[in-house]
């Protein structure tokens, strides 16, 4: 495949990025370690930062974690749907 | 399919024979269906790959995935459901591969060999008035002029290294880390810390977030 175009991000996401940080964080090891236990309960319509505000302090700041936890989310989508694969032909 | 309860799921894949088998092929073909349809989504990379690729993707996934997870079962601890926990674990696999693939043949021109950004190529990162007015542009040179002499001279080397890695477009900690032989919480933590001292050292010289954000337009 062809090279993706590297170029930098522009500046006001590089200033959001720089200007989000908190200086309490816990780091992506113990975020991931809760990152199930957040998702359902979100999944649940509870609240999952009163338990876990920590979590939800990470993800606002940590691009990795948070591009995990949406993939997680989308992949929980799939019980919504009836046939995500089609049939296997035997 | 029956839903099975964590203790059942956990009961069954610890168990032999048949009971273990249909517990393994159950949270196999669950973990292929899920990946399937992230691979196939938005927030994917593959999402107009062909769906014979796609499918072997998922398939692969899955298996890598189905591995960890009996190789973990030891360390569920029952908080949120089974298959949640095995889903996480998934996403982990699949978002690693799709990382290595985005950027596997890339050079990152816009680093010199050092691993810093060529300098002055924070201008790259702007698009040039439309209309220039001057007070507006020598503020916004004087601010790329803060932004420069905070990169050079409030970080340490590596943080420098690692904090102008990040602001490549899709550059990610797991990538950089990867990069420089590191592991992603330590690359984490050396980005935190930069992010903090530069966010410092902006708020000293008097620009806030608000401000910059006012003087580089909505373009």
């Amino acid at each position: 495949m062809g090279d993706p175009q590297i170029k930098l991000r522009h500046l006001r996401d590089i200033m959001e990025i720089i200007f989000s940080v908190q200086e309490e964080d816990i780091d992506c090891d113990e975020c991931g370690e809760h990152l199930d236990v957040y998702a359902d309960k979100l999944r649940d319509g509870e609240e999952p930062a009163d338990i876990l505000p920590s979590v939800k302090r990470h993800l606002e700041q940590c691009l990795c974690c948070r591009e995990e936890f949406e993939a997680l989310l989308t992949m929980l989508e799939a019980d919504n749907i009836d046939d995500s694969l089609p049939p296997e032909q035997p | 399919m029956a839903e099975r309860t964590n203790d059942e799921w956990l009961a069954d894949l610890t168990s032999e024979g048949p009971q273990r088998e249909a517990a393994i092929e159950d949270l196999r073909s669950q973990l292929e269906r899920r990946i399937f349809y992230y691979l196939r989504s938005d927030r994917s990379d593959m999402s107009s790959r062909p769906t014979a690729e796609v499918r072997q993707m998922a398939q692969d996934f899955a298996q890598d995935a189905l591995l960890k997870v009996l190789d973990n079962l030891s360390t569920f601890r029952g908080e949120s459901r089974f298959l949640t926990w095995a889903t996480k674990i998934a996403t982990r696999v699949a978002i690693s591969e799709l990382r290595r693939a985005r950027w596997r043949n890339v050079s990152l021109d816009l680093l010199t060999a050092d691993g810093d950004l060529m300098p002055g190529i924070l201008e790259l990162s702007i698009t040039p008035d439309a209309s220039p007015d001057p007070e507006r542009s020598a503020e916004r040179q004087e601010v790329l002029r803060i932004l420069d002499n905070a990169l050079e001279n409030v970080l340490t080397e590596r943080q420098r290294i690692a904090i102008s890695a990040y602001m490549i477009e899709g550059m990610n900690v797991e990538e950089i880390a990867r990069r420089l032989g590191s592991n992603r919480n330590a690359i984490y933590k050396v980005v935190h810390d930069a992010r903090v001292k530069l966010k410092r050292y902006l708020e000293e010289q008097g620009l806030s977030l608000d401000y910059i954000l006012g003087l580089f337009g909505r373009t």
